[in-house]
């Protein structure tokens, strides 16, 4: 197996040096940079498989960052901050990154991060034709959901629009906005709140317990995922 | 100096009537003297509890009555001698004078009195202000320690470490930071919510998505959840909220024996939302139980065992106009109650 390899992008030379040596320890290939300009000339240069960027830079805004490399690049970006910054974080997600690490972390949750997106990235973002979990099938050639007694679950078209679109990258992190915007357009990418409605029945129809759902997750002033194990 | 209330108003209108009338009966008996040094005492009153503008008007009336019924020529306002002119006059000057000076005077002790008040709570607040400080001081230091002892010790070159006996002390350290990183967000956070620094972002939300995602974070319990379906929206900050869940549920881990059950009621009060955080552990005693979510320390100054964590709950709760209030189990343990208010739907 060719091992991946990722920039990290991170100004504090602490984390920097703890995070090199704790990737390259699990086969990674890792190149550094602490400025968005030099994160810019190194993606260019060494095409790595994901990016590691930490939003508080010298010389750039983490969003404008993001926003500027989108431009050119679909590289899976996985973004480093400070839990109190939520709307940043929000922002970094609607600019287009992927994933979120939220500063102080343990390796292990940013190295089970790095996991699904690369999962993710070696299939070539094709979505999934079906999604099997012990609860549920659905298959999205037939546009139909099974129970596991094989019984259909009738979905409203923006019941099934939401599972469509959560399912076409499991373990994703959508923010609400995209969501809203996918399934009901641009025009509704405020409404939170029929999202949110719209959430809780399909937790209804699809999770064994749903006050404590572990398929449909809700990120609390993010957005939501879907989990499949 | 407070506008004048209704019982004031009533009063000052029926004093000097009141005092001429039962002076009209001893007219024969009493000097012109007296009947102005009786009459003063009501003025001084009336001005006293009505301002000094008023004060003047009354002394005015005042003098005009008495003149009418007591000054000859009786039953007018004409002055026969300049004696009686002269009284006239000095106790319109008199009363007026008095009046304002009483009225300053209690204008003055008012503010005393609120500069007092003002004074007592900026005292209470210090008092809360530094038995804070020094429970947050006592809850730094703990995991500083721990962590400065251990990495010295792993560090020192005399002794050498078996695997076992490294890993315990990695792990006792990383504990020791993540309960370092707790308290520092906990206090970021509280610090920003009194500086008004972070809004608070009230919206209907499901009690599901906040509880679900606090006991994510949190240590393992053995929770058992009781929350119904159709438990109404709460009108709160999502996030918020959170961190008061994940605070208790710490708290509830740090001061319950593991594997204590723990169940998370949820249920419908009124206008209101109620959340049960209910545990089966070794509780409270009763002094412990007293202000506890008020007072941060005991009264040897000593942190107390649950102060720190439920002072930031508390903390929380109160931001998202919520209330809280703790009672002792049945067969023993802690519960603490939260209530929210209901989203209007």
């Amino acid at each position: 197996m060719i091992a991946h390899s990722l920039l990290i992008v991170e100004d504090d030379l602490q984390l920097k040096r703890a995070l090199t040596v704790n990737l390259e320890a699990r086969n990674y290939q890792v190149n550094t940079a602490g400025t968005g300009e030099e994160a810019l000339q190194s993606l260019a240069a060494t095409e790595p498989d994901v990016l590691i960027l930490d939003l508080g830079l010298p010389d750039i805004d983490g969003v404008d960052l993001i926003v500027q490399i989108r431009q050119t690049s679909r590289i899976p970006i996985i973004v480093l901050s400070a839990r109190d910054r939520e709307i940043e974080k929000v922002r970094a997600l609607d600019a287009g990154a992927d994933d979120y690490v939220t500063k102080p972390f343990g390796i292990d949750e940013l190295l089970a991060r790095l996991r699904v997106i690369l999962r993710r990235n070696d299939q070539q973002e094709v979505p999934p034709k079906s999604i099997q979990t012990a609860d549920f099938d659905i298959n999205f050639d037939k546009l139909s959901i099974t129970d596991n007694d094989g019984q259909s679950i009738k979905l409203t078209r923006i019941e099934w629009g939401i599972i469509e679109f959560l399912a076409s990258s499991p373990g994703k992190l959508f923010t609400a906005k995209q969501i809203l915007t996918n399934v009901w357009g641009a025009a509704y990418s405020d409404d939170t709140q029929t999202l949110r409605v719209h959430v809780s029945q399909l937790r209804r129809k699809l999770e064994p317990e749903p006050a404590t759902p572990k398929y449909l997750i809700t990120e609390l002033g993010m957005g939501y995922r879907l989990v499949i194990e | 100096m407070d506008r004048p209330r209704h019982w004031q108003r009533l009063l000052v209108i029926a004093l000097n009537p009141a005092i001429t009338a039962l002076l009209l009966p001893l007219r024969t008996h009493l000097d012109l003297g007296s009947v102005f040094l009786i009459q003063l005492v009501g003025v001084m009153v009336s001005a006293s509890l009505m301002g000094p503008l008023a004060g003047a008007g009354i002394a005015l009336i005042t003098a005009l009555v008495t003149n009418w019924f007591f000054v000859p020529p009786l039953y007018s306002l004409a002055i026969s001698s300049y004696d009686n002119l002269i009284a006239t006059l000095i106790f319109v000057i008199v009363a007026s004078a008095s009046g304002w000076l009483l009225s300053l005077m209690r204008g003055k002790n008012e503010l005393l009195l609120r500069s007092n008040l003002e004074q007592q709570r900026m005292r209470d607040s210090e008092d809360t202000r530094t038995t804070l400080l020094a429970s947050v001081g006592h809850d730094l230091r703990t995991p500083i320690a721990g962590i400065k002892a251990t990495v010295s010790g792993l560090r020192a070159g005399d002794v050498s470490w078996s695997k076992a006996e490294t890993a315990e002390a990695l792990a006792a350290i990383e504990e020791g930071v993540d309960r370092l990183q707790e308290l520092v967000s906990n206090l970021l956070d509280m610090s920003r919510l009194e500086a008004g620094v972070v809004a608070v972002k009230f919206e209907p939300t499901e009690l599901s998505d906040p509880l679900n995602s606090a006991i994510r974070l949190a240590p393992k319990l053995n929770l058992r959840l009781d929350i119904p379906s159709r438990l109404p929206l709460i009108m709160t900050d999502a996030v918020l909220l959170e961190r008061a869940l994940h605070n208790l549920l710490v708290n509830v881990h740090t001061h319950t024996p593991r594997g204590t059950l723990v169940e998370i009621v949820a249920s419908q009060a009124n206008d209101q939302v109620r959340i049960d955080v209910i545990d089966h552990g070794p509780g409270l005693s009763g002094m412990e139980m007293q202000g506890l979510f008020a007072r941060m320390s005991s009264s040897d100054g000593e942190p107390r065992r649950r102060g720190l964590g439920l002072a930031i709950v508390n903390g929380f709760v109160t931001s998202l106009n919520g209330r809280i209030a703790a009672a002792t189990t049945r067969n023993g343990g802690l519960t603490v109650s939260i209530w929210l208010p209901k989203a209007i739907q």
